[in-house]
C-alpha cells in the first residue's frame, strides 16, 4: 500500500528514530544533575576562552625579553612568574594552551575518524574482513605505545602532523571496538531491515542509519580521549621530543624549567604549566564521568 | 499466654530511590508460634520480600530505613539491635532460603565449604563432625552421593539442586524459624512441587515454624496454618489458610483466588487482576487497592480501611469486608 | 589446563609475528632508510662508511628478506649489534633491563599494598568520609602528570629539603657500607617509585572499590551474611576473593604500563634504564637496539596478556579448559 508509494522513503531516511531524540533530553537532563561534571565543563570553557582571548587581551609578547624581570617568582606584575630571559610566564602558558589543545582536540578527532572507519566497516561487514580488522587491532593494543609514539616522533620530526598522527595511531582501538561492537548489534535491528527492504544501498545504511546510533558510546571515549591525548603530548614534550621552542606547549615549558626547578628552586617555572595540565584534565575527566553516567542511565550510581 | 515465637508489629520500611522514597513496606503485623506455617502472599512490589529481610536485618541501609514497627524474637526486639546480636540470630534461630538459586551461592566456593563455615561458625564443631553434618543434610535435601560432591561448586548443580542446598544450608543449624522468599518461582514446575514436599516433609521431621512467601496463592493451600495477604505494602487480609479459602473478605484475595487454575469442578475463565499496584507514597486517605477494585465504593477512594475482625482470628481490611466475606465463592475449601 | 596454557601461547606467536612485522615496517620509515640522516653510525659518516655499512647490514636487500633474516635472528639469539657502540644488542639492553624492572617491580608492589586496603575499605565503608576521601583522591591522581608530580618533589624533597638525592641510582660521590648503603639505595628509589606508581596506583584502587563494590551486591554475599558469619569473614572469604578474580588480572596487565611509564621516570631522575636506552638510541637513529627494546616492550605485554588470561582460569572455578 502505501509503502510502496514515494511517500514512505523520506520517513525511512530519517537518520535517527524517534526514541533515540528523547533519549538526547533524557541524558542531557541527567547531566544537567551532575554537579561536578557541569564544573568541569566550566572549567573547560574558561579555559579555553583563557587560552584564546588572553593573551590578546593582556597584550603582553609572550617572547618578550626583559632581563631587569629575569627569573622573579609569581607577583602582581607577573602572576606566574618569569624565566631566565625575564618572559611573563602567565602569557607563555596561555599561549602554550592553544598548541595544548590545538594538538589534543585534533589527535582524538584522528582517533575517532580513524577508529570510526575500521569499526564500521569490521562490525557492518562482519565475516573474514571483521576477523582480520580485529586482529589488526589486537596488533595495535600490544604495540608498546609510548615507544612508538617516540620512535615516530624522532624519526619523522617533531612537527604538527607527525605529533597529531603518532598520538592517533595509539588511541584509535577503542574508538574502533566500540563502534564495531555498535554496529554489530544494531545492523540487525528492525529499522535497517526495514531500510534495506525499501533498496537503501549498504553504504548509505551504514551512515546515515546506523552511524548516528553507533557514535553514542563514542562520545565518552572521545571525551576522556582528549585528556589522553594531552597527557601524552605534554610527555612527549617532557622528553624533549615534542614541539621544538619557540612554539611551546606546556609539556614543552615543564621540560625547560627542570633545571630552574631542580636546582634553582624557581618552583613556579614548573609549578604552572602543569597545574594547567593537571586542571584540564581533571575537568575534561569529570566532564566525561558525567557523560557516561548521563548516557547510561543503567550503571550503578558512584 | 507465653511470647510467641515470632511478632511483627506494624512494620514500616521505605527506601531512599532517585525519584524520591519509595515506601516498600507500610504497615504489616503477624504472629507465628512455634512450629506454625505462615504465608505472605502478594503480588511483586507488594513488600512481601523486604518483609522478610528485615526480619533478618538484611535490608542494606542506605538506600533502606526502618520507618517504624517492631519484630520481635522471642521477646527480644530486633529491630535496631545491634550487628552483633544480629549475626547470633541469623542462620542460628531464623534462617532464610533465597529467591534465586543462581545467584545465591557464592560461585568460587564448594558447597562444602559454604554449608561447613556456616556450622562451624554457630555450633563449634570439630573438621569431621562438620563435613559429617554437611553431608547428613544434604542427604536430607535430597541430593544424591552428598559425601562426594562436598568438593563441588555451585555451576556442577541444577538450579532445583541448588535450590535443596540453599534449603540445607538454612537449615544447617536447626533454626527455630525458616523463612522462604518464593524459592520456587525460578525453578520450572515439576522442579517446584519437588520443593513443596521437600518442604512438608522437612517440616513434619524437624518441627521449626516456616513464613512461606509467594505470589501464588495456589502453592499454600495444603502447606501452612495461616496466611497474610499484602498489597501495596499492607497487609489486607489475614486469616487461617482454610477460613481464607472459604470466605475471603477482601476483594484482593478473591481476585487472587479467581486467577488460580483449579482441577476438576466447572470450567471458567480465568480471571486476572487488571491494573497493576501502587508504587511510591502510601496514600493514607484511601484504599491502595481502590482503582482496580471490583466492589469500590465511594467510601474507599476517601477513607484508608483498617483492618479489622470479620471472624476468628480472621482481619481484612475492606470497608465492605462483611459483604465479600458472605458473597458466594467460586473455589472450594483446600483440601 | 596445562593443554590451555600451550594452546594460548601459541595463539600468541601470530600476534607477536603481525607485532614485529609492524615494528619493523615502522622503523623503516623515516625518509631515506636507516643510516639515511647523518647522525646515523654515531659519528660523520662518510659516503663510503655509509656503504659499508650498508653492506654489513644487508640494507640494501628487500624489505621481506631484510626482515625475516632479522626475525630469524631474533628467535635464534642474535639480535645484532649496535650501530652506535657495536656491541651486541642483546647486552646492551642486559645492562639496562634489570633497572628498569627494579622499578617497575617496585612501582607494582606499592601500587598493590596501596590500592588492595584502600579499595577494599572504601568499598565496605561505601558512603563514608572514608569512601568519598579515598575516591576524590584516586580521581584526582589518575588526572596527574607523573612528570610535573616528580618535578614538585623534586623541588620539595630535593631542593627545598634536601632530604632525598635528585636523581641516579646510588651516590657517586662516596661509597657507603652497611646500613648506610641500604638508606642510600633506597632514598633514591623512593621519588622514582612514587612517581612511577602514582598514577596505576589511582587507577588500581578506584578498580578495586568498584570490583568490591559489585561483589558486595550480590545475592550470595547476602546469603552469607544471612547466615550469620561475621562481616570478616563476608567480606573476606565471600566478597574478597570474588572480587580478587578480575583484579589480579587488571593488576597484571598494568605491569607494561608501568615499564613504559618508566620511561619519564627515568629521565626525571637520570636513571639509566631502558627508556632512556630507548630515546638515546632513537636519536642516534640505532635502529638494531630499538627493534630489540621494542619486541622485549611488545614481549612483555603478550606475555602479561597471557599471565592475566591464565590466572583468570585458574582463580575462576567456573571457567574449566578442555
Amino acid at each position: 500500500m502505501s509503502s510502496h508509494t514515494l511517500g514512505a522513503e523520506p520517513a525511512a531516511e530519517q537518520a535517527l528514530p524517534r526514541a533515540a531524540r528523547s533519549l538526547r533530553h533524557d541524558a542531557w537532563r541527567r547531566f544537567r544533575r551532575h554537579r561536578l561534571a557541569l564544573g568541569g565543563l566550566g572549567v573547560l570553557v574558561v579555559l579555553t576562552l583563557a587560552v584564546l582571548l588572553g593573551p590578546v587581551v593582556l597584550g603582553i609578547d609572550p617572547q618578550a625579553i626583559d632581563f631587569g624581570a629575569k627569573d622573579e617568582g609569581p607577583s602582581l606584575a607577573h602572576p606566574m612568574g618569569t624565566d631566565e630571559l625575564g618572559r611573563d610566564q602567565l602569557v607563555r602558558v596561555l599561549v602554550g594552551g592553544r598548541l595544548t589543545l590545538a594538538v589534543a582536540g585534533a589527535a582524538v578527532l584522528a582517533s575517532i575518524v580513524v577508529g570510526v572507519l575500521v569499526g564500521a566497516l569490521a562490525g557492518y561487514a562482519g565475516g573474514v574482513l571483521d576477523n582480520a580488522l580485529m586482529r589488526l587491532v589486537d596488533v595495535f593494543y600490544s604495540l608498546p605505545g609510548l615507544f612508538v609514539v617516540i620512535l615516530l616522533v624522532t624519526l619523522l620530526g617533531a612537527g604538527f602532523v607527525t605529533i597529531v598522527a603518532a598520538i592517533a595511531f595509539f588511541t584509535w582501538m577503542n574508538t574502533a571496538r566500540l563502534v564495531r561492537a555498535s554496529y554489530l548489534s544494531l545492523k540487525e535491528m528492525e529499522y535497517v531491515e526495514a531500510a534495506r527492504t525499501i533498496g537503501v544501498g549498504d553504504v548509505k545504511i551504514a551512515i546515515r542509519h546506523i552511524l548516528p546510533n553507533a557514535l553514542t558510546p563514542v562520545i565518552v571515549s572521545a571525551t576522556l580521549g582528549i585528556a589522553t591525548a594531552i597527557l601524552i603530548e605534554s610527555a612527549l614534550s617532557f622528553l624533549g621530543l615534542g614541539f621544538q621552542p619557540p612554539r611551546a606547549t606546556w609539556g614543552g615549558m615543564l621540560n625547560e624549567s627542570q633545571n630552574a626547578v631542580i636546582n634553582q628552586g624557581h618552583w613556579w617555572r614548573g609549578f604552572f604549566p602543569g597545574m594547567m595540565i593537571f586542571v584540564t584534565v581533571l575537568a575534561v575527566n569529570y566532564v566525561g564521568d558525567g557523560l557516561r553516567d548521563a548516557l547510561d542511565p543503567r550503571r550503578a550510581e558512584r | 499466654m507465653s511470647v510467641p515465637l515470632l511478632e511483627v508489629s506494624g512494620l514500616a520500611v521505605g527506601f531512599d530511590s532517585d525519584d524520591g522514597p519509595v515506601h516498600a513496606v507500610n504497615d504489616i503485623s503477624f504472629t507465628l508460634e512455634e512450629g506454625e506455617a505462615l504465608a505472605i502472599v502478594g503480588e511483586s512490589g507488594s513488600g512481601k520480600s523486604v518483609t522478610a529481610l528485615s526480619i533478618m536485618g538484611l535490608v542494606p541501609r542506605p538506600p533502606g530505613r526502618i520507618d517504624g514497627g517492631s519484630v520481635r524474637f522471642r521477646g527480644r526486639e530486633l529491630l535496631g539491635a545491634p550487628e552483633r546480636e544480629l549475626r547470633r540470630v541469623r542462620g542460628r534461630e531464623i534462617a532464610m532460603v533465597y529467591q534465586d538459586p543462581m545467584s545465591s551461592l557464592n560461585p568460587g566456593l564448594t558447597i562444602g565449604r559454604q554449608l561447613g563455615d556456616v556450622i562451624s561458625h554457630h555450633l563449634g564443631l570439630e573438621r569431621r563432625e562438620v563435613a559429617e553434618r554437611a553431608i547428613e543434610l544434604l542427604t536430607l535435601v535430597g541430593i544424591p552421593n552428598a559425601a562426594g560432591r562436598l568438593g563441588d561448586h555451585p555451576h556442577q548443580f541444577s538450579g532445583g539442586q541448588r535450590q535443596r542446598i540453599l534449603i540445607a544450608l538454612a537449615l544447617s543449624c536447626d533454626p527455630a524459624v525458616l523463612i522462604a522468599d518464593e524459592p520456587t518461582t525460578a525453578l520450572d514446575v515439576t522442579v517446584q512441587a519437588q520443593i513443596i514436599e521437600l518442604v512438608k516433609d522437612l517440616r513434619e521431621r524437624l518441627g521449626m515454624a516456616i513464613i512461606w512467601i509467594t505470589h501464588d496463592l495456589g502453592v499454600v493451600a495444603g502447606l501452612v496454618d495461616k496466611v497474610a495477604v499484602m498489597y501495596g505494602g499492607y497487609a489486607v487480609e489475614q486469616a487461617p489458610v482454610r477460613e481464607l479459602f472459604a470466605r475471603p473478605s477482601h476483594p484482593y484475595t478473591v481476585g487472587l483466588l479467581r486467577s488460580l487454575p483449579t482441577l476438576g469442578g466447572e470450567r471458567r475463565r480465568l480471571t486476572p487482576i487488571p491494573g497493576s499496584p501502587p508504587h511510591g507514597a502510601p496514600r493514607i486517605d484511601a484504599c491502595p487497592f481502590a482503582p482496580r477494585c471490583d466492589w469500590v465504593i465511594e467510601r474507599c477512594r476517601q477513607e484508608f480501611p483498617e483492618l479489622a475482625a470479620v471472624g476468628c482470628e480472621h482481619g481484612a481490611a475492606c470497608h465492605r469486608r462483611d459483604e465479600v466475606r458472605d458473597a458466594p465463592t467460586i473455589v472450594d475449601a483446600a483440601s | 589446563m596445562g593443554t590451555y596454557v600451550i594452546r594460548r601461547s601459541l595463539q600468541a606467536i601470530p600476534l607477536l609475528i603481525g607485532i614485529s612485522i609492524v615494528i619493523f615496517l615502522l622503523l623503516q620509515m623515516t625518509p631515506g632508510g636507516p643510516l639515511a640522516s647523518s647522525e646515523g653510525g654515531g659519528g660523520r659518516a662518510t659516503a663510503e662508511r655509509t656503504e659499508r655499512l650498508r653492506a654489513q647490514y644487508g640494507l640494501d636487500d628487500p624489505l621481506p628478506v631484510q626482515y625475516l633474516n632479522w626475525a630469524g635472528g631474533i628467535v635464534t639469539g642474535d639480535w645484532g649489534t649496535s650501530f652506535n657502540t657495536g656491541r651486541p644488542v642483546l647486552e646492551a639492553i642486559a645492562d639496562r633491563l634489570p633497572t628498569t624492572l627494579l622499578l617497575t617491580g617496585l612501582a607494582f608492589g606499592v601500587s598493590l599494598l596501596i590500592a588492595l586496603p584502600i579499595g577494599i575499605l572504601a568499598a565496605t565503608r561505601q558512603y563514608s568520609v572514608f569512601d568519598y576521601v579515598s575516591s576524590g583522591l584516586s580521581f584526582v591522581g589518575v588526572a596527574t602528570p607523573s612528570f610535573w608530580f616528580g618535578l614538585m618533589l623534586l623541588f620539595l624533597f630535593s631542593f627545598e629539603l634536601g632530604w632525598l638525592p635528585s636523581s641516579g641510582l646510588e651516590d657517586l660521590r662516596e661509597q657507603h657500607v652497611g646500613l648506610a648503603a641500604v638508606w642510600d639505595r633506597m632514598s633514591h628509589l623512593i621519588m622514582p617509585v612514587a612517581v612511577l606508581a602514582l598514577i596505576s596506583t589511582a587507577q588500581l584502587t578506584r578498580y578495586v572499590r568498584g570490583a568490591m563494590l559489585d561483589v558486595l551486591h550480590q545475592d550470595y554475599v547476602r546469603t552469607a551474611r544471612g547466615s550469620g558469619l561475621s562481616e570478616r569473614t563476608v567480606v573476606v572469604r565471600h566478597a574478597f576473593r570474588n572480587a580478587a578474580i578480575p583484579v589480579v588480572t587488571v593488576a597484571v596487565l598494568m605491569i607494561p604500563e608501568l615499564f613504559l611509564g618508566a620511561v619519564i621516570t627515568e629521565s626525571i631522575f637520570a636513571i639509566p634504564g631502558m627508556g632512556r636506552l630507548f630515546i638515546e638510541s632513537a636519536d642516534l637513529r640505532d635502529y638494531p637496539v630499538l627493534l630489540g627494546i621494542l619486541i622485549i616492550a611488545a614481549l612483555l605485554v603478550v606475555m602479561a596478556n597471557l599471565l592475566a588470561d591464565v590466572l583468570y582460569g585458574l582463580l575462576d572455578p567456573r571457567i574449566t579448559y578442555e
